[in-house]
């Protein structure tokens, strides 16, 4: 039942990992995102 | 004939997203994405250039078209709205989004509080799609 587990974990992993890979870790474009307001910034005119 | 018109496209969308970078830094206005977006448009638009799109990578330059400029500011949002409304009618896949680096963007735009509530909305289905491709396919390597 351990081995199972493992192997279900292994292939489970590999799929996070290609997740974070398509995806990135939420971090790639973090510069852009400081400063916005909490009230939130949409402005029809941009 | 069409690849190459494609391409044509994919590097030219390319320069302009570069250019528009240098006059942000420039203090300049930057126009050249806005220039080139009907013909991009034009381009989307056609579900019989859909192959021809992934295969020759536009979507990198969709990408960078998406993409905060230096200054942290958001593309024009005719240009947003074209290009995030044209992604649900391309079968992409995730080879795709590997060689775009597109996914990336759209968690951005998904994050941020400057974007359209209906521009969000389509890009949170389109994660959940992409990642439900990712952690739901068999171990094949099929989407």
């Amino acid at each position: 039942n351990q081995m199972i587990s493992q192997h279900v974990s292994a292939i489970d992993k590999e799929k996070l990992d290609e997740l974070y890979e398509i995806l990135g870790d939420g971090e790639d474009y973090e510069w852009a995102l400081e400063g916005e307001e909490e009230t939130g910034d949409f402005n029809e005119d941009n | 004939m069409q690849d190459e018109a494609i391409s044509r496209l994919r590097d030219a969308m390319r320069e302009a997203a570069y250019k528009d970078a240098d006059c942000v830094n420039n203090g300049q206005p930057a126009i050249n994405k806005l220039s080139l977006l009907s013909t991009v448009r034009d381009v989307l638009l056609r579900a019989n250039l859909a192959d021809s799109i992934l295969d020759n990578n536009l979507l990198e330059s969709v990408r960078l078209w998406l993409e905060p400029l230096p200054d942290a500011s958001l593309p024009a949002y005719e240009i947003q709205r074209t290009l995030i409304e044209a992604l649900p009618q391309l079968p992409i896949k995730t080879i795709h989004l590997r060689e775009s680096g597109l996914g990336k963007v759209m968690i951005f735009y998904q994050k941020s509080k400057r974007v359209e509530p209906n521009l969000k909305r389509i890009c949170e289905k389109l994660i959940g799609d992409w990642t439900r491709a990712i952690m739901g396919r068999s171990d094949n390597y099929r989407d």
